[in-house]
């Protein structure tokens, strides 16, 4: 435990070294937010309801959703993966007593840290601007359920992102792979736009993908348009999904490991 | 200028070559631009499912703006990869290089990366636009004119996004890794994809219309196509181009001045 313990540490001061650079994505991140919230006010002009969402209620999809978003996005891991496997710095991890992939998911978890000051930070920010256009209606059991989405969520993209990853075993570039993931994941969670907007069947599909409960789902629970059944329905197939990557990722690694070559020292 | 159209185009055929190593990336990262254009577009088109104008335009004539920044965006990733090499250049200290070459190094770390999976951006914005031409009923003059006009004016824009991409490139100068002051500009110039009316407070319209112009990236050239040719507009779309560029230009020579090589 003791190690995991360094590596986030170290991956927080790693962190810290480019502080300028953190504190740079928190306009980037407000500006895109202010467009969205800019573009649906413009749209609600015309409109009191859109697909039975309120003015409101998108508002709130729009910063709830970024907070969610924020707080589970994982950094290019597969870009790093993909690195360590083709310029083999991944025989460094071999000869080390610690798992590749616990290492990875250990500096994902230094990593959402930092974020997660962020979140505080800018979460404030967008209440003080925005919150008499949102609509609060929490309660602390509906918190812990949204925590454990949010938990489990973060996971389900972190093994995404290594399992793209570690395609570079076969392949040697995975770039391109790499950005058309992102999009299809982004759109699929509903992160675009509010999955309510495409056909039914579509959405009902999307039910059984893990990528809507990264986004989609735990704010229609934050709006009171998924029960708490439906919540914790929701975050059992997390789990399975989970589970699931889990065992895919074990079984590509192993195979993986067969493939891989290492050249020089 | 034969000289820099000769390396900007040998330039483009390498950033080819390159990608066509492996193609089943290629091809992978082609979609993938495909797919960002196609989201856009239904993103558009679900909108006017609700409503029948959005910030006073109708669907086919905001769909003529998302094309004409998708056209614009889609250019300067194809041939310049929105300036990337100047980054990529100071980050490796490649700059070194690009200083001992008789050519300015400004034109050889913009030409430095191109990204030819994002031509599929422009021909996916070219049929969108020609898909909406007609729905905007104009003459066969009217067309003419006014399109050429517009052609004009997004080649202004280039220059525009062009400008303000090389000034944020050129801050790497000081801080070497500046992704995020990347991500930055391109959340701004993204959300010149919708009409800048949009922006309902008056400053903030002023802000995206000289200081920031986004207004002249696509919702003038749109304008301009669809209710024909404004004097005021065309000369301050010429007016916002030759400033940007001066600037930028201004701003990377002195930052060229601060460049400390990485190498030996």
């Amino acid at each position: 435990m003791k190690k995991y313990l360094t590596i986030i540490k170290l991956e927080l001061q790693r962190q810290f070294a480019y502080r300028y650079e953190i504190a740079s994505f928190v306009p980037g991140n407000f500006f895109e937010t202010f467009f969205t919230y800019l573009l649906w006010t413009v749209i609600y002009r015309s409109a009191d309801t859109i697909r039975g969402y309120s003015y409101h209620e998108m508002v709130t999809y729009i910063i709830v959703g970024w907070v969610f978003s924020f707080i589970t996005a994982n950094y290019s891991y597969e870009e790093n993966i993909a690195k360590d496997i083709n310029r083999g710095v991944l025989t460094n991890y071999l000869l080390k007593p610690i798992s590749y992939l616990r290492h990875v998911s250990v500096v994902a978890l230094g990593r959402v840290g930092i974020a997660f000051l962020f979140v505080v930070f800018q979460s404030t920010a967008y209440i003080m601007l925005f919150g008499d256009k949102m609509i609060f209606d929490i309660s602390v059991e509906m918190i812990l359920i949204l925590v454990v989405m949010a938990l489990f969520a973060f996971f389900i993209k972190l093994f995404l992102s290594i399992f793209v990853g570690l395609l570079s075993f076969w392949f040697t570039e995975v770039s391109g792979l790499f950005s058309f993931a992102s999009i299809v994941i982004k759109f699929l969670s509903g992160a675009f736009f509010p999955l309510i907007f495409l056909p039914a069947g579509f959405v009902k599909v999307s039910y059984f993908l893990p990528f809507i409960y990264t986004f989609f789902v735990p704010v229609q629970f934050f709006l009171g348009r998924v029960s708490r059944a439906e919540a914790l329905t929701g975050i059992v197939i997390q789990f399975a999904w989970l589970v699931l990557l889990y065992y895919l990722l074990k079984t590509i690694w192993f195979f993986g490991l067969k493939k891989y070559e290492s050249f020089g020292g | 200028m034969q000289k820099y159209l000769k390396i900007l185009l040998r330039q483009m055929k390498n950033g080819l070559s390159q990608r066509m190593i492996y193609p089943i990336n290629f091809f992978i990262m082609s979609l993938g631009a495909i797919l960002q254009m196609l989201l856009a577009l239904i993103f558009v088109q679900v909108i006017f499912n609700y409503v029948n104008s959005f910030a006073g335009w109708s669907r086919p004539q905001a769909m003529i703006i998302v094309a004409s920044y998708m056209i614009v965006e889609g250019m300067l990733w194809a041939t310049v990869a929105m300036v990337s090499g100047v980054a990529t250049n100071i980050r490796t200290g490649l700059f070194d290089v690009l200083l001992t070459k008789p050519i300015s190094p400004q034109f050889m770390a913009s030409v430095w990366r191109s990204d030819p999976e994002d031509w599929m951006r422009v021909v996916t914005a070219m049929i969108v636009f020609a898909s909406n031409v007609p729905a905007l009923n104009l003459s066969s003059t009217e067309l003419i004119i006014n399109g050429s006009v517009y052609i004009l004016l997004l080649v202004n824009a280039y220059i525009i996004v062009y400008s303000i991409f090389l000034m944020i490139k050129t801050i790497n100068f000081w801080v070497i890794n500046g992704n995020s002051m990347h991500m930055i500009g391109e959340v701004i110039i993204q959300s010149s994809k919708q009409p800048v009316d949009i922006f309902f407070h008056k400053a903030i319209r002023i802000i995206f219309s000289s200081v920031i112009p986004l207004a002249f990236i696509a919702t003038v050239p749109a304008k301009i196509l669809i209710h024909g040719p404004k004097l005021n507009l065309i000369i301050y779309s010429y007016l916002l181009a030759g400033i940007f560029f001066y600037i930028s230009r201004k701003f990377f020579l002195y930052g060229l001045k601060h460049y400390e090589s990485a190498s030996s």
